[in-house]
């Protein structure tokens, strides 16, 4: 049995953990923002 | 207090903090991850084991201090009936809920090399195990609130769970030295540590990149909270206007 073995896992699944929260938080905000800011309000995109 | 509860006031202080937060947030734990996996030294006991300290510490300290954060902002919004407070304990709950799951899983995997087993039905760990169902329970029942419909901030079911469950974090804080566990005691108090500073240094580094990515996670959810309040009320104005 190697340490490595339960070491790698749990940093895995530690950074997982938080960058899905991070990631998830962030997408769930830009597109609740995105759709309470009338139409009239929105900048427009330059193509 | 008072002053930070309006939501517009509210909104300009997080659009500054959200960024600020979790970009530093995300760099101080990049830094202490990599510290505690590749440049501090193995422990004398625990050997290599001990580098899954640098995940679980932090994330046992936020999942006990998230807790205390949704029945302080619960308590708040049965007092003061502020819906912010309501939104504020909605938005810490999964971010908590998420650090227990870590802290358990991780504190499992220390487990098995060191005590030879993923789980003892030790006193920490069930009193752990049983802050991650008060925060499963609180989610259920403030989604089922929220389903309801009505204002949040008069929403009181999930708010009286949160501050019932209070009385788990002086039983998971002091169950080490209340019961005989096979769980260690605290290696850090106010006063000392028994850590040996090229330890101390990737475990603190951690604390405080974990603690800074949890803020700005809950200001994020908390900024999508208050924009869905403001669609779901313009959308309610337009249906009135054309009624």
């Amino acid at each position: 049995m190697t340490h490595a073995e339960f070491v790698y896992p749990a940093y895995a699944l530690t950074i997982a953990g938080l960058v899905g929260a991070v990631v998830w938080s962030f997408v769930a905000m830009r597109r609740a923002e995105g759709g309470a800011t009338p139409p009239a309000d929105r900048p427009e995109r330059r193509r | 207090m008072h002053r930070f509860a309006n939501p517009a006031r509210f909104l300009r202080i997080a659009r500054v903090l959200t960024p600020l937060l979790t970009l530093t947030g995300v760099a101080v734990t990049a830094v202490g991850l990599w510290i505690g996996l590749f440049a501090s030294p193995p422990d004398y006991q625990q050997g290599e084991s001990v580098r899954i300290m640098y995940v679980h510490v932090p994330a046992a300290w936020l999942a006990s201090g998230g807790y205390f954060g949704v029945a302080l902002a619960s308590a708040v919004a049965l007092v003061w009936r502020h819906p912010l407070a309501s939104i504020a304990a909605r938005a810490i709950a999964p971010v908590g809920a998420l650090f227990t799951a870590i802290c358990l899983v991780t504190g499992s995997l220390w487990g098995k090399p060191t005590w030879g087993t993923y789980w003892v039905w030790d006193a920490r760990l069930t009193s752990m195990l049983v802050l991650l169902f008060l925060y499963l329970g609180y989610l259920a029942l403030a989604n089922a609130e929220d389903e309801r419909g009505g204002d949040p901030g008069q929403a009181k079911g999930a708010a009286i769970l949160a501050l019932v469950g209070v009385v788990n974090l002086p039983i998971i804080k002091f169950s080490v030295e209340w019961w005989h566990t096979l769980h260690q005691g605290p290696s850090i108090t106010l006063t000392k540590s028994t850590i040996d500073p090229a330890m101390l240094l990737p475990l603190m580094l951690s604390l405080a990149g974990f603690t800074l990515v949890f803020g700005g996670v809950v200001l994020m959810r908390m900024r999508a909270a208050l924009a869905r309040t403001r669609t779901a009320a313009r959308g309610r104005r337009l249906a009135e206007a054309y009624a």
